[in-house]
């Protein structure tokens, strides 16, 4: 894959006028495997899924500001390698239903700082090579309960009702870190979405 | 609809409390040690610097510097400048003075003590840019803020980009010089009267030159401008510095000496990729983070990173002075609040449900930090004493009373 697009180092892109300053074009590359098992029949059914995907990028130039990680290939900020998924559902009786749901994925590639120094009588942060870490791994589990109505033929409105809890575990998935300098001092953050399990009831009707 | 509306306010506040932004361990994920270069050679004749440090992890405070380190500058391939380390951390000194010249080529060669050698690509500087007008104008800042901006325009030479520097240095005069120098005697402790000293004083009228103290600022961080995008090689009212209105800088005599160094592409790049990631304070447009190359490399072979800039400026420098009245503004009050302290030493005892008095013209003035500004030996306010911070009394506690060469009243 030909010019495909990334940042310079320090480039910032709101409200910017010459975006094409801020941007360099290098050779990406992209590979993987998927493997997929699926159960369609039966009380107890579902899926599982497997991928191993890469997706990198390659910054090479023969002007220095402009050659990221020394010209090698690096993770892009899409890159997340293993991908691992179930959702499995069992039917009880007619009536009740339950289901799982249980993803994983790699952290998504980030550029730390990894140390300091003083420089123009300030103190300025080294960052590691760009994408050179990871941000914690996407783990999430989902459980719910489907309770139907009664199945009488000449019903006007077929119903259900599920009640479901996302995120079980509570995992604290971030999808983001990144990082603040202000008056001389550096903070990580990392913003996030659920941290908390969240339950839900949903009720479906037909007609 | 009211439950509606509360249903509606519950979701968004789970939202809220759920998606949220932590502030997380900073932790050095992986500390990579790396020599740090500060080198600007200029044409200024004078014992060229060049600091040498190492990168230190995140959570120390202290500066990492590089000892005992061979450096040293080849000129146009056949002038070498040996540069020996000083007392000054992390400093080196060139062993001679001498000038940077535009028509040569520099380079810089680092043998550290731990047996690695590094080298700058080579350097020729810009010519000269020449200061068309260096002034100070009264304005109000961004912040809403009255004050002075300083303001340069220059017109360059054969390069279009440039970075400022300043030295601001200011007059201070003592606002309550002390008339005497004194020495606490016969202190005495007695279990019932409590402690009784006497106070032996010299009087000492200040010289002017006591009382006057001179401090000098450098500037910070990076100040770049480039006329790149203009058609002449012009950059007019360059921001130096900005002095808040109230700045007690300004209370008596203020100069500001700003400087012009003429750069080139690489070394603009470099500064300006370090100040912006130095100032990534924006939530909402986060700069692209990421190791910022300069021209040093190392020599032996391997892929070594070394941060920093082996700089070579041609700089122009030029002095003002004012001070608040020039711009029609109000004195600005003094550097510390100085308010006197009244106590009377024959107020020995907290019976009198305020603080024993004799007890605290003690411990002031043994602290050092206080002087007698004035005693009564006499009248109805005898044995009161009213001290002042020396502060306010003597500027020499955080200026110097060296009156600078250059400095014209």
């Amino acid at each position: 894959m030909n010019n495909i697009l990334d940042y310079k180092v320090g480039a910032d892109l709101t409200l910017n006028e010459n975006l094409e300053q801020e941007l360099l074009q290098g050779t990406g590359r992209a590979y993987g495997i998927e493997f997929l098992i699926k159960k369609e029949k039966g009380d107890f059914n579902g899926y599982f899924g497997y991928t191993y995907s890469r997706s990198e990028l390659k910054l090479d130039s023969a002007i220095p500001e402009e050659n990221v990680n020394n010209g090698a290939y690096f993770p892009a900020n899409y890159d997340k390698p293993h991908d691992f998924s179930l959702v499995s559902n069992y039917r009880l009786t007619k009536r009740f239903s339950f289901s799982m749901n249980f993803t994983y994925q790699t952290g998504r590639p980030v550029t730390y700082p990894t140390g300091k120094f003083i420089y123009a009588g300030q103190e300025q942060v080294v960052y590691s090579a760009r994408n050179q870490f990871r941000i914690p791994d996407y783990y999430r589990l989902d459980l719910g309960i489907n309770i139907e109505g009664n199945h009488k033929k000449n019903k006007l409105v077929h119903s259900f009702v599920n009640i479901s809890v996302y995120n079980v575990l509570g995992r604290n998935n971030p999808y983001s870190v990144f990082f603040v300098t202000k008056d001389n001092e550096i903070k990580a953050f990392q913003t996030s979405i659920f941290s908390i399990p969240i339950p839900t009831i949903t009720y479906n009707f037909k007609f | 609809m009211k439950k509606i509306a509360r249903f509606v306010f519950v979701l968004v506040s789970i939202l809220i409390i759920s998606s949220c932004r932590d502030e997380i361990p900073l932790d050095t994920f992986d500390y990579e040690n790396y020599l740090v270069v500060e080198a600007t050679l200029s044409n200024a004749f004078k014992q060229q610097e060049i600091k040498l440090s190492r990168t230190t992890q995140l959570d120390t405070s202290f500066a990492n510097i590089e000892n005992n380190a061979e450096v040293y500058v080849i000129a146009d391939e056949t002038t070498r400048y040996d540069f020996d380390q000083t007392k000054k951390e992390g400093v080196y000194l060139s062993n001679q003075s001498f000038s940077a010249e535009a028509s040569s080529d520099y380079q810089l060669f680092i043998n550290t003590e731990n047996g690695r050698s590094y080298t700058s690509t080579v350097v020729r500087p810009s010519n000269a840019a020449t200061i068309t007008n260096f002034y100070a104008e009264r304005t109000i800042n961004a912040d809403s803020i009255p004050g002075i901006q300083v303001l340069m325009d220059i017109e360059g030479g054969d390069t279009r980009f440039f970075r400022f520097e300043y030295e601001e240095t200011y007059k201070i005069v003592s606002p309550f010089p002390s008339p005497v120098d004194f020495t606490i005697i016969n202190y005495q402790e007695d279990r019932d009267e409590g402690i009784s000293f006497d106070v032996d004083t010299i009087q000492n009228p200040r010289l002017e030159e006591e009382r006057i103290c001179y401090s000098t600022n450098y500037s910070t961080g990076f100040n770049l401008g480039t006329s790149g995008v203009l058609n002449q090689n012009r950059l007019l009212r360059q921001p130096i510095i900005f002095i808040p209105a109230n700045d007690p800088k300004i209370q008596e005599r203020y100069s500001v000496l700003g400087k012009v160094y003429t750069q080139n592409i690489s070394s603009y790049t470099f500064y300006q990729n370090l100040d912006e990631l130095s100032t990534n304070d924006d939530l909402l447009s986060q700069k692209q983070p990421g190791f910022i190359a300069g021209n040093m490399s190392s020599i032996n072979g391997n892929s070594e990173n070394v941060l920093g800039f082996f700089d070579v400026a041609i700089e122009t420098e030029q002095r003002i002075y004012f001070n608040y009245s020039d711009f029609d503004f109000q004195e600005p009050p003094y550097f510390y609040d100085c308010n006197t302290i009244k106590l009377d030493y024959l107020d020995n005892t907290v019976l009198d449900r305020n603080p024993n008095q004799r007890e605290e013209i003690y411990s002031l003035l043994i602290s050092g930090k206080y002087n007698i500004y004035r005693r009564f030996n006499f009248g109805p306010q005898e044995n009161t004493y009213i001290l002042i911070s020396d502060l306010c009394s003597d500027c020499t506690t955080f200026s110097s009373n060296e009156k600078p060469a250059f400095w014209k009243d």
